[in-house]
């Protein structure tokens, strides 16, 4: 756990920061910082499935269609 | 012109009633936002969509409240529920609700200001968001100003609710601005803490948030500035709580009323003349809003509803709500009942500021028509209220009543009674013509082959 918050920390130390938004809810200090590095992880999830959608389009078009057009 | 009790937190407007119609202010601090949304057709898309409660633009005068900008008209909805009361799919069709318009509304540079389950509400069709000024424009850069009301409205009590026992969702009546994190962390069985979306919504937020608190409260300052939060890692944190809603899942456990129908007493001709008396009820009167009280899995809301009417159906036990509602929310013709878990002899009191913001169930009364069948004898005998009692509370809910008397030979009054000796409450045909006769009128009365009797009454003086 304690390792967990080190890391969890540390990304957000590297994220950087803007102004505060207006809110009539409490944003809460703690809910903010968890969302940074929640965000930081998901960022790369996002951009590696979009990556990886990609890859399965591409190699779908180059090989997949061909058994189409066998049946066809 | 009556201010909504539950519609004073958001500066941006309010809710408020007249003339019989509902409407919704948009005072002065929340117009930038209202015409962010309307001149960019949002309100049209989520209204299409079916996500958000429609509107129209009105202008009504001196009857809005001072302050009022732009007023809208809403539909006006056939009964309002709370958390507590709804089946454990309802609310995670609710959280839902909320993740489908934030997909929706983050592309389009906006989003929802708060995630609140009570802006969520049935309108007898489905689950549609109420509060249209929810919407409005997304900070850039800014994390969701609402992710922590997710968590602590959405996904603790149904983390809890599928994990650590249904019956915790009557939490929500004591914490009506959402459960505490860490108790719901605390809460959780050891291994289900550490499922990973759980994890980090639930265990590592409410660590986050203890640590923020307890640096602010030792005045040291955590943060001056916001951290940022890409649109991309926003969508990201939101299709992750869509993950971890649908990950929770409640396997439902049949207790007794779910099956009734397999081990009750009376026969199968018996149930069809209740049936039909049940439908010959509804069709004479024709009702717009019917309570089925203590309605088990619903089979005579079922029959109640295709007049037409909506009905509300309130049982005690979670799963057969549970069952109800994924029956009637399947089912297109059946789209017309809500299902709400309520002990009947506790029910709903008035809750929040000033015992005003949330409604007793009594508040949400009357109904046009009650159905309590097979329930009064339960209400006597197990939970040891006297028939005056109830037949007062009756006439405090509804216009008219259709009771079933279970008379004391009957085998499930029998059962009941296995092991009183004989200390029990009143409980006869007499002692209940008497009570029920100082609130209502009989109008009419038909004996079944199984000697259980069906009392159609008006109340006094209406």
């Amino acid at each position: 756990m304690g390792k967990i918050m080190i890391l969890a920390l540390t990304v957000v130390l590297l994220l950087g920061v803007s102004d505060r938004a207006y809110a009539y809810l409490d944003p809460a200090t703690g809910s903010m910082i968890v969302q940074a590095v929640l965000a930081a992880i998901a960022a790369v999830s996002v951009t590696v499935g979009v990556f990886w959608r990609r890859l399965k389009d591409f190699f779908g078009r180059h090989f997949g269609h061909r058994n189409n057009r066998d049946e066809e | 012109m009556n201010v909504n009790a539950a519609s004073f937190r958001d500066p941006f407007g309010c809710v408020f009633s007249a003339q019989g119609k509902i409407y919704r202010s948009v005072f002065q601090p929340g117009v930038k936002e209202f015409e962010a949304a309307r001149d960019e057709g949002i309100f049209r898309e989520l209204i299409d969509a079916g996500l958000l409660l429609s509107h129209k633009e009105v202008q009504i005068g001196s009857l809005a409240p001072e302050g009022t900008v732009y007023c809208l008209n809403h539909p006006k909805l056939p009964m309002i529920s709370y958390p507590w009361e709804w089946s454990f799919s309802m609310l995670k069709d609710a959280a839902l609700l909320h993740l489908d318009i934030m997909d929706m509304l983050l592309p389009r540079g906006f989003w929802l200001r708060d995630a609140n389950a009570f802006n969520v509400q049935f309108d007898g069709r489905g689950l549609r968001l109420i509060d249209t000024l929810s919407v409005g424009r997304r900070v850039p850069e800014s994390p969701w100003v609402a992710y922590s009301q997710f968590c602590s409205h959405f996904l603790a009590p149904l983390a809890l609710a599928a994990y650590c026992d249904i019956r915790t969702l009557s939490l929500w009546r004591n914490y009506i601005d959402g459960y505490p994190l860490d108790l719901a962390v605390r809460m959780l069985p050891f291994w289900k803490r550490y499922r990973p979306r759980l994890f980090m919504h639930l265990g590592l937020h409410a660590r986050f948030q203890d640590l923020a608190d307890r640096k602010e409260d030792m005045k040291k300052a955590t943060l001056k500035k916001m951290p940022k939060v890409s649109d991309r890692g926003l969508i990201g944190i939101v299709r992750s709580l869509r993950h971890a809603v649908n990950g929770v899942t409640w396997k439902r456990k049949s207790r007794i009323w779910e099956e009734y129908k397999n081990i009750r007493t009376y026969q199968t001709d018996d149930v069809a003349q209740k049936s039909e008396y049940v439908e010959k009820v509804v069709n004479q009167l024709a009702p717009k809003i019917i309570w089925d009280m203590g309605a088990n899995t619903g089979e005579f809301s079922i029959i109640a509803a295709k007049g037409g009417a909506f009905v509300v159906s309130i049982d005690g036990d979670a799963a057969c709500t549970e069952y109800l509602y994924q029956k009637s929310f399947k089912e297109e013709c059946l789209r017309n009942i809500l299902p709400l878990t309520m002990d009947l002899a506790n029910p709903t009191p008035p809750l929040g500021w000033n015992s005003e913001e949330r409604l007793s169930l009594r508040d949400r009364a009357p109904a046009d028509l009650t159905l309590a069948l097979a329930l009064i004898h339960h209400l006597v005998l197990s939970s040891c209220v006297p028939l005056g009692y109830i037949a007062k509370w009756f006439a405090s809910i509804s216009n008219y009543l259709l009771v079933e008397f279970v008379p004391p030979s009957d085998p499930m009054v029998k059962k009941l009674l296995k092991n009183r000796r004989g200390e029990h409450l009143p409980y006869d045909l007499e002692a209940f013509r008497l009570s029920f006769g100082n609130f209502f009128d009989f109008v009419d009365e038909r004996a079944l082959n199984n000697k259980r009797i069906l009392f159609f009454c008006k109340r006094k003086g209406r």
